[in-house]
């Protein structure tokens, strides 16, 4: 054996695993070469440290039972999610089915759901502006004019407004005052008109207004109600009566279009 | 009487019935490969140098071959297939953290080696006095910075006591590469543990 074949035999001879020739021939080579004999011998004492500073670990209580219901915890959740990927899997092979049922889903969200609608409800209480808001919401809802068919009656002149078809209108009696109501249509957008004697809501516990809402209109002769709601309500009073309009429309542009109205 | 903790994981154990063909799996799974977990958690323990790893990896063997039981060829070396997922895992979980290797100067070891040799005739005296004053501790940490490939048969023969064979067919390699794989092996664990005992000031 030469100094390379040594080496390749060194670890077999550590773990006295050569016997017959190659033993033979491995410590002959070993008693003339030092550097082999050392590389032999420093093998051997760094396994017999080895050995005697690690040794097989013995397991920990339970580690059966714990690997077990690993095992299993892992098969419970890889079940669930492998049945998504399944179902997710064969509705993409069959595409037209996915689309079918999509389609069904749809069409029965929207007949539970009816037409997209938005609410202007507001609390029903004395406050004259949130009566103008729950009307408006009655109004585009539908539910005011089976009413003002049923109440014809009425007896007051009827604004004009330009470029406005009229709905429909009423008197009615809200908390014991006479409350008249137009409705107008100017193209999609729905206009509502309520018209009441300004002296009437004064000092009424019933029926009335904030009192910052009869201050500014004493002083501006108008109020314009802010409470972030899709529909804007501007409140005018005009030969002491009051005149509200609510629209779906910018406070801005509907004021404008009032000022427009009157003008002409 | 069982505590809690018996009736509670007994009675996880019992859930892992789900029809009959999973049911004769679990038998046999139970019959064939729970009795080698113990050896395999050695190794785990050894292979990772940490307990809450070695436990990870032995949970991640065990439900591997679980999964892959079907693949299993029955009447095999059980334990060589469920070494090799174990070695496998191993190398996919902490490739990333696998060190580079020290540059050692093994002229130095030698001579030192030449130094002390004359002092005793016992090789575990010799042992001692190369490496004496190293650690178990150290001695693991050392151990754990070898590469997978040498610090598996390492593990193998020096600490699990397997022969040549068996590694070989652990490991799935010829038996002139774990001969080789154990010298290199041992002569980087060598270095490390006389650098330890060098910088430590155990030998001077």
């Amino acid at each position: 054996m030469n100094c390379i074949e040594v080496m390749e035999h060194v670890s077999s001879m550590v773990d006295n695993r050569l016997s017959g020739t190659e033993l033979d021939e491995f410590n002959r080579h070993l008693k003339l070469c030092k550097r082999c004999q050392n590389e032999y011998k420093l093998e051997k004492v760094t396994k017999i440290f080895l050995q005697s500073s690690l040794r097989p670990y013995p397991p920990p209580p339970y580690l059966e039972q714990k690997v077990l219901t690993y095992i299993n915890n892992n098969l419970n959740s890889k079940n669930f999610f492998a049945g998504i990927v399944t179902f997710i899997r064969l509705m993409v092979k069959r595409w037209y089915l996915t689309a079918g049922f999509a389609g069904a889903v749809i069409l029965i969200f929207i007949l539970i759901q009816g037409p997209s609608s938005h609410s202007h409800d507001s609390p029903r209480d004395n406050n004259l502006i949130h009566l103008i808001y729950n009307n408006y919401d009655a109004v585009i809802k539908g539910r005011m004019a089976s009413f003002i068919q049923a109440n014809n009656n009425y007896g007051l002149a009827i604004p004009k407004l330009n470029d406005c078809s009229l709905v429909g209108g009423c008197v009615t009696s809200e908390k014991g005052q006479q409350v008249t109501h137009t409705i107008y249509q100017k193209e999609n957008c729905i206009i509502y008109y309520l018209q009441i004697n300004f002296d009437s809501i004064k000092n009424n516990p019933n029926l009335t207004l904030p009192s910052h809402v009869f201050e500014e209109i004493k002083e501006t002769g108008m109020y314009i109600a802010d409470m972030n709601k899709c529909c804007s309500v501007i409140l005018k009073v005009k030969e002491n009566t009051l005149v509200a309009v609510a629209a779906e429309m910018d406070k801005t542009n509907l004021l404008a279009y009032l000022n427009d109205t009157e003008s002409k | 009487m069982p505590n809690k903790k018996e009736t509670a994981v007994k009675k996880n154990m019992t859930l892992l019935s789900l029809n009959p063909n999973e049911n004769e799996k679990q038998k046999e799974f139970k019959s064939e490969a729970i009795p080698h977990m113990k050896v395999l958690y050695s190794f785990a323990r050894h292979l990772t140098g940490d307990a809450d790893d070695a436990d990870d990896l032995l949970q991640d063997t065990f439900l591997k071959a679980y999964r892959f039981w079907d693949k299993y060829e029955k009447g095999t070396n059980i334990r060589a297939w469920l070494f090799r997922i174990m070695k496998n895992s191993y190398i996919n979980r902490y490739r990333k953290v696998s060190k580079e290797p020290d540059l050692i100067d093994f002229n130095e070891i030698q001579e030192f080696y030449t130094r002390i040799q004359d002092t005793t005739s016992e090789d575990h005296d010799l042992a001692k006095l190369m490496f004496g004053g190293v650690l178990d501790d150290e001695v693991a940490k050392a151990l754990n910075e070898l590469h997978p490939d040498f610090k598996t048969v390492v593990i193998l023969c020096d600490i699990e006591g397997y022969s040549y064979e068996e590694i070989a067919e652990f490991v799935d390699i010829p038996i002139g590469t774990v001969r080789s794989r154990l010298h290199r092996g041992r002569k980087m664990l060598q270095s490390k543990l006389f650098m330890y005992a060098k910088n430590k000031g155990y030998i001077k």
